[in-house]
C-alpha cells in the first residue's frame, strides 16, 4: 500500500518534472535577442550585392570574439555595432569567448552533429592556426571576398594579407585589421633596450631574473621562438616554403644553445615560465622588465587604462618583428551569412579603417586596406591620426615588418622547443 | 567563556568570508595599482563605468545567471530529493553502483563530458535554448544536491512520519507538516550548493548556451584570462553578490530552523 502511495508520487514528480521541461524549451530564445532571424533550411549563397542588403536587413549576427578587452569591446559595441544599425538596419550580437578556440570547437561539434545550417555562430574574429583549422575542414562559407564592394580598398596581390600564417585565403576570410609584433619595455629599468638577439642574451647575463617568456605553443612565445629561427637561418626565406626538415635541423640547434644558454638568467631560473596574461602583471608590478605582444598599440591602450605604468615604451629588433593580419571568417553553417557579409564589408570600409587607426577614439591598429587605393583626401587624414603614447611610428613599423612562416613550421618549432628547451 | 568562544567563532568566520572578498572591492576602483604600493596609486570609477555600461552586458548576464540557476534549484529538488531520501533510507539491489553514477559528474572532467553531449543536444534541439544550459548545468549540480541531501536524510528517523501517518495525516500533510521542517536546513544548504555550482558554469554554458545565453561568468572569465583586475574585480563584486546574500540568509534561518529542530527532537 505504502509503497504503491511512493509509486504515484515518484511518477508525479516525473510529470512536473516533465512539464517544466517542456514549458521550457517552447520559448526557445533567451532575454535579450528578440530579432533573431528564423533558422534557415539552407545556407543562402549570393552572387548579387543587393540581395545580401536587402537579406541582412532587419538581422541579428552573431560575432563570436575574444572578449577579454574592455576598449576592443566598447570599440566593437559603438564603431561597429552603431553604423550597422544605422545603415543597414542590422543588430550586432557579439559574443565574448574567453579563447578564439572555443568558438572553432563550437563549429566543429556543429559539423560532428551534421547541423548543415542555422548554425549559431555568423561571424568569428580570426586567424592563423584556428583559420587553418577550419579552412582544411571545409567548415567556412565561401569564398565570399569578391563580394563585398569594398574590395577594391584591398590588395590581395600583397603576400602579407593573401597568406595568413603561410595559408591561402582564397576569399574564406576578409581583413580587419593589421598587427605587428613588439616588445615592449619599462624605460624606469632599461635605458637602452637591446636591440638585437645578441644584445638580448648579454642584457639577460647582466640582470638575472629580469626576462622571460610565455612558454610556446602559446602563440606569443610561440612568436618568440620562431623569430629566433628567422635570426639564426639569417633570413626569413625558408620558412615562407612548406616546412622542410632538413632546413629544420641545420638551423634548431643553434636556437636551442641560444633558448639554453639565457635559462638560468630567465625569472625564477627558468624553472618556469609565466602565462602571457600574468606578464602583463608582471611588468606592471616590476618584477620584469620586458613583455612581448603582437599589438603595437597595445602599450598606449594599458597606459591609458590604467594597466601599465606611464613609464612603458616598446621596440622592434633590428632584425624585424613578425607581422600578420586578423581577419573574420563566416562558418559554413551560419544562420545569417548575409548580416556577416555586410559587417565584413564595412570592416573594409575607407571610414572604419581610418577611425580604427586613431588611439583615442579608435584601438590603434593599423588598417588592413592598402593606403594606396584612398583618395588623396583620406590618405592625408590617415597620415593625420595622433600615434599612441607608447606606439612606434608607422615608418618604424613597416621597415621591420617581416612575414609569417608558414603555418607547417609553427608545430615543429614548438615542439621542438618542449623537448630541446622545457624538459632540458 | 561559552559566549567568548561563540563570539570567536562568528568573528572568525565572518572575517573569514569578507576578508577575501575586500581586495577585490578596493581592486574595482583602482585606475593604478602597482607592486610594492598597499593600497592604489590612483582611484578611479573606470570599472563601474564599464560595467553599467550596455557594452558589459552585466545586466542581462545577470538574469540569464539567475533565472538558469533558479531553474536548476527547483529541477534538482524535484529529483534529488526523492533520490537521496531513497538512497539514505532504502537497501536495494545496485544501490552502490547507482551511488557512483550519481557522483560521478563530480569526477569526470566536465569537458569531456559536455562536447559529447553538445552534439546530442544539437540533434535534438536543446543547443542555443535556454532549456539545454538548464539540463547541461544539472549535470554538476545534481551530485552536490544528492550528496548533501543523503547525508540530511541519513540521520533522519521516519518514526516521526509513521505516528503523523497513523494519526490520519495524508502524504502531502506528512510531508509537509513532518518531513520539511526536519530537513528544512540541510535542503536549504543543498539548494545553496546547487545555485552556486549552476551560477559558476563556463565552458558548459558556452558550448551548449552557444552564446546566445551569456551569463556572468561569460563576461568576467575574459578579464581574468586578460589580467584586466579593476574590470575583473567589479564584476566580480556583483557576481559574489547573490552568494553573500544566500549565506547571510541561509545563517539566519539556520539559526531558527535548528533550534526548532533541538525542540522537536525533546519531544
Amino acid at each position: 500500500m505504502l509503497f504503491k502511495k511512493r509509486l504515484t508520487f515518484a511518477s508525479l514528480v516525473l510529470v512536473v518534472v516533465i512539464t517544466l521541461l517542456t514549458g521550457c524549451i517552447a520559448p526557445a530564445e533567451p532575454t535579450g535577442n528578440a530579432s533573431q532571424p528564423s533558422p534557415q533550411t539552407t545556407v543562402p549563397k549570393y552572387t548579387n550585392w543587393d540581395d545580401v542588403l536587402s537579406a541582412a536587413k532587419g538581422t541579428t549576427v552573431n560575432w563570436f570574439m575574444w572578449g577579454g578587452s574592455d576598449t576592443i569591446n566598447a570599440h566593437v559595441d559603438t564603431a561597429i555595432g552603431g553604423p550597422l544599425k544605422e545603415q543597414y538596419g542590422i543588430t550586432l550580437n557579439r559574443v565574448p569567448v574567453e579563447n578564439t578556440a572555443d568558438a572553432v570547437n563550437k563549429v566543429l561539434n556543429e559539423k560532428a552533429a551534421g547541423k548543415a545550417h542555422g548554425g549559431s555562430i555568423d561571424l568569428i574574429w580570426i586567424n592563423g592556426e584556428n583559420f587553418r583549422t577550419l579552412k582544411e575542414a571545409n567548415l567556412l562559407y565561401g569564398p565570399f571576398t569578391d563580394l563585398l564592394p569594398n574590395r577594391k580598398f584591398v590588395n590581395w596581390d600583397n603576400p602579407a594579407l593573401a597568406y595568413d600564417f603561410g595559408q591561402k585565403v582564397d576569399g574564406y576570410e576578409a581583413p580587419w585589421a593589421s598587427f605587428q609584433w613588439v616588445m615592449e619595455y619599462n624605460t624606469k629599468n632599461v635605458q637602452t633596450p637591446p636591440k638585437t638577439f645578441e644584445a638580448l642574451k648579454t642584457w639577460i647575463a647582466q640582470h638575472p631574473g629580469r626576462f622571460t617568456y610565455p612558454a610556446p605553443p602559446n602563440h606569443v612565445g610561440s612568436a618568440f621562438v620562431r623569430q629566433l629561427f628567422y635570426w639564426a637561418a639569417g633570413s626569413p626565406d625558408i620558412f615562407l616554403q612548406e616546412f622542410d626538415q632538413a632546413a629544420y635541423d641545420k638551423v634548431a640547434p643553434q636556437v636551442w644553445d641560444y633558448l639554453n644558454a639565457i635559462k638560468p638568467n630567465l625569472w625564477h631560473a627558468g624553472d618556469t615560465y609565466p602565462e602571457l596574461a600574468a606578464m602583463t602583471d608582471l611588468i606592471a608590478n616590476g618584477e620584469i622588465d620586458f613583455n612581448m605582444e603582437y599589438d603595437a598599440n597595445r602599450a598606449s591602450t594599458y597606459i591609458k587604462s590604467g594597466q601599465y605604468p606611464d613609464s612603458m615604451r616598446t621596440f622592434v629588433f633590428d632584425s624585424g618583428t613578425l607581422a600578420n593580419v586578423s581577419y573574420v571568417g563566416i562558418p559554413y553553417n551560419a544562420n545569417n551569412p548575409a548580416g556577416a557579409l555586410v559587417l565584413a564589408n564595412l570592416l573594409a570600409s575607407p571610414d572604419y579603417q581610418i577611425a580604427l587607426t586613431d588611439p583615442e577614439t579608435g584601438l590603434g591598429w593599423m588598417v588592413a586596406i592598402d593606403p594606396t587605393r584612398l583618395s588623396a583626401e583620406e590618405q592625408a587624414q590617415l597620415a593625420k591620426t595622433p600615434r599612441g603614447v607608447a606606439t612606434l611610428p608607422s615608418d618604424v613599423l613597416s621597415s621591420h615588418a617581416i612575414p609569417e612562416a608558414r603555418a607547417s613550421w609553427v608545430k615543429p618549432i614548438d615542439d621542438g622547443w618542449t623537448a630541446n628547451v622545457l624538459k632540458k | 567563556m561559552h559566549k567568548f568562544f561563540r563570539w570567536l567563532l562568528i568573528v572568525g568566520l565572518v572575517l573569514g568570508v569578507l576578508l577575501p572578498i575586500l581586495p577585490q572591492f578596493v581592486w574595482s576602483f583602482a585606475y593604478n595599482w602597482f607592486f610594492p604600493s598597499l593600497l592604489p596609486q590612483k582611484w578611479g570609477w573606470r570599472a563601474w563605468l564599464y560595467l553599467i555600461s550596455p557594452t558589459a552586458k552585466v545586466g542581462e548576464a545577470w538574469l540569464n545567471s539567475a533565472s538558469l540557476a533558479l531553474a536548476v534549484v527547483i529541477l534538482s529538488v524535484l529529483i534529488g530529493l526523492p533520490a537521496a531520501r531513497a538512497l539514505s533510507l532504502h537497501h536495494f539491489r545496485g544501490k552502490r553502483v547507482l551511488e557512483w553514477l550519481i557522483m560521478a559528474p563530480m569526477i569526470v572532467p566536465g569537458l569531456v563530458v559536455v562536447m559529447g553531449i553538445h552534439i546530442l543536444f544539437i540533434r535534438y534541439g536543446l543547443a542555443d535554448t535556454f532549456a539545454g544550459v538548464v539540463l547541461i548545468h544539472l549535470v554538476p549540480a545534481l551530485p552536490y544536491f544528492i550528496l548533501v541531501m543523503s547525508g540530511v536524510f541519513a540521520n533522519y528517523d521516519t518514526a516521526l512520519e509513521e505516528t503523523a501517518r497513523t494519526l490520519g495525516a495524508n502524504e502531502w500533510r506528512t510531508f509537509w507538516y513532518i518531513t520539511l521542517p526536519a530537513i528544512f536546513p540541510g535542503l536549504l544548504i543543498a539548494a545553496l550548493f546547487t545555485f552556486l555550482v549552476s551560477w559558476s558554469q563556463y565552458i558548459t554554458t558556452v558550448l551548449i548556451g552557444g552564446g546566445r545565453i551569456v551569463t556572468l561568468p561569460m563576461v568576467l572569465f575574459p578579464f581574468i584570462s586578460a589580467s584586466n583586475h579593476p574590470n575583473a574585480a567589479a564584476i566580480s563584486v556583483v557576481f559574489i553578490l547573490p552568494a553573500i546574500v544566500i549565506f547571510i540568509f541561509t545563517a539566519r534561518s539556520l539559526h531558527q530552523e535548528a533550534s526548532a529542530m533541538n525542540g522537536l527532537g525533546r519531544l
